[in-house]
């Protein structure tokens, strides 16, 4: 048989170029899994870098609101109790200085209600409290602080056993509640604002609801409204942090409703 | 001086020298247990391979396919034990030696029965070619599901496996069939055997080269 008409020949370079093409297959099949994996763990990093940026934008945003309280708290308060406490004290006369004196004791009484103030007002301004008071204590706090204004009727209500929620998604999920009351506080031209906060473990249900002015929800997902409505679009991302659902129901005239689910918040 | 004859032959035994001494760094470098095997390995096979020479050159011997056949039998022998450790199913004692005795019974039938010593026993080859290729196969699978973070070109492994699938994938189709196309068409194997087994043993050693002067000397099987 002459050698180049032979069929085993073929049949040789054939199955070998079959063998090889399968194991440059699998070679490539390698290759593209690593690469894979190699742009999903980035993502990830992406991710985590994303969620400790916002934790960290949380705080400093809580930190510069509470420097604003701080600076309207001694003004309003605590430096106007000393005020008159000082007046009190200067409206004695020399021979005036006595016990059960009435200005001094007023004068007692304005400084230990300066120093309570001073004292309840640094607790509450601490963000490492919402961790360490829980986030329904926070909340109830919050809606104390709001209820302070005096324009505004604040309701609290809390159901379902209490469990604990991971530190970071509590101080973002405080910070997305408190948004929701300040716009509502500051937009929504309400009479009354009501807090619910519902445990059902590991499921976390936070609800702020008001009966002011509303505005239909389909604003804030038009381009032209983006800028206006930051405060809203900063909840949504927020929430997407922590895996969180918000739902927002509003209309002309018929107040709004903020729901937060929570699923994956309960503290392991 | 015949190039064909004289120089040919020694290129890809040069290169398989060069990845036998460097592959004697998995011990300077403290590499898993199974990769200083596979060292000792190469270095038997690079020791086969000049003896090989020097039996057929020196004019000692009129054939070394003795040697080869047992070098074969060793690596049919040594391949599972390698990977049954990288694929991490080293535990799995009893099947590693219920395989080993298998093979060790088939390869003693194939010498008494099938294909003497003497004669190059070509269905070690190709059973050998077969159980490389598998086992590289399921190593590559299971390294494409491992979540272990490491880059792929710098493990000593993946060069290893690279150049054996490659290798046996090239080779085993045609080692298989060595005697029946030598016998029938000695111009073509002849050919063959410089282009397809000399290629791919360069290929093979290059990958054992660049595998043990990676640098990721600590890598643990995908499996672990």
């Amino acid at each position: 048989m002459p050698e180049q008409s032979s069929e085993v020949t073929i049949i040789l370079i054939s199955a070998t170029a079959v063998v090889l093409f399968l194991a440059s297959l699998i070679i490539l099949s390698v290759f593209i899994s690593q690469k894979r994996k190699f742009r999903h763990r980035q993502q990830m990093d992406n991710l985590k870098n994303q969620f400790e940026k916002e934790i960290l934008k949380t705080q400093l945003e809580i930190q510069t609101e509470t420097f604003e309280s701080v600076s309207k708290e001694l003004h309003d308060n605590v430096s106007n109790t000393i005020s008159l406490a000082m007046l009190n004290l200067n409206l004695l006369q020399p021979g005036e200085i006595l016990p059960n004196n009435k200005k001094i004791e007023e004068a007692k009484q304005l400084m230990l209600e300066a120093k309570n103030s001073v004292k309840d007002f640094s607790w509450h301004i601490n963000p490492a409290n919402i961790s360490k008071s829980g986030l329904g204590k926070s909340l109830e706090e919050l809606a104390a602080k709001f209820k302070n204004l005096n324009t505004i009727r604040f309701g609290f209500q809390q159901s379902g056993n209490e469990f604990p929620v991971i530190p970071a998604h509590q101080l973002i999920i405080y910070r997305i509640v408190q948004e929701a009351v300040s716009n509502a506080v500051k937009h929504a031209s309400c009479r009354e604002i009501t807090m619910g906060l519902d445990y059902d473990f590991p499921s976390l249900t936070i609800c702020v609801k008001d009966n002011g002015k509303g505005f239909e929800t389909g604003e804030f997902t038009t381009q032209g409204q983006t800028q206006k409505k930051a405060g809203i679009r900063n909840m949504l991302s927020r929430a997407k942090m922590i895996e969180a659902a918000i739902k927002i129901e509003s209309s002309h005239g018929k107040g709004t409703v903020i729901t937060l689910y929570c699923t994956r918040s309960a503290a392991p | 001086m015949n190039f064909n004859r004289d120089i040919l032959p020694f290129i890809p035994l040069a290169v398989l020298f060069i990845a036998a001494v460097v592959s004697l760094r998995s011990f300077k470098n403290n590499f898993p247990y199974y990769l200083k095997a596979f060292s000792v390995y190469w270095c038997f096979v690079f020791l086969v391979d000049v003896t090989g020479h020097i039996l057929i050159r020196a004019n000692i011997t009129n054939s070394n396919h003795w040697l080869y056949n047992t070098g074969q039998m060793i690596t049919a022998l040594f391949m599972p034990w390698f990977y049954f450790q990288v694929i991490g199913a080293g535990k799995h004692k009893l099947l590693l030696n219920g395989l080993l005795l298998v093979i060790s019974l088939a390869l003693l039938a194939n010498t008494l029965f099938l294909q003497t010593l003497l004669k190059l026993q070509t269905n070690t080859f190709a059973f050998t070619g077969f159980i490389v290729v598998s086992l590289a196969a399921v190593y590559f699978w299971q390294l494409s599901r491992s979540e272990e973070n490491f880059v792929l070109i710098r493990d000593p492994l993946f060069w290893i496996n690279l150049g054996l699938l490659f290798y046996y994938a090239a080779t085993a189709p045609f080692l298989g069939m060595l005697n029946y196309v030598y016998n029938h068409y000695p111009k073509f194997t002849g050919l063959y055997f410089k282009i397809v087994a000399y290629g791919f043993s360069i290929f093979l050693n290059l990958c054992i080269i660049i595998g043990f002067l990676c640098r990721n000397s600590h890598q643990k099987s995908p499996s672990s």
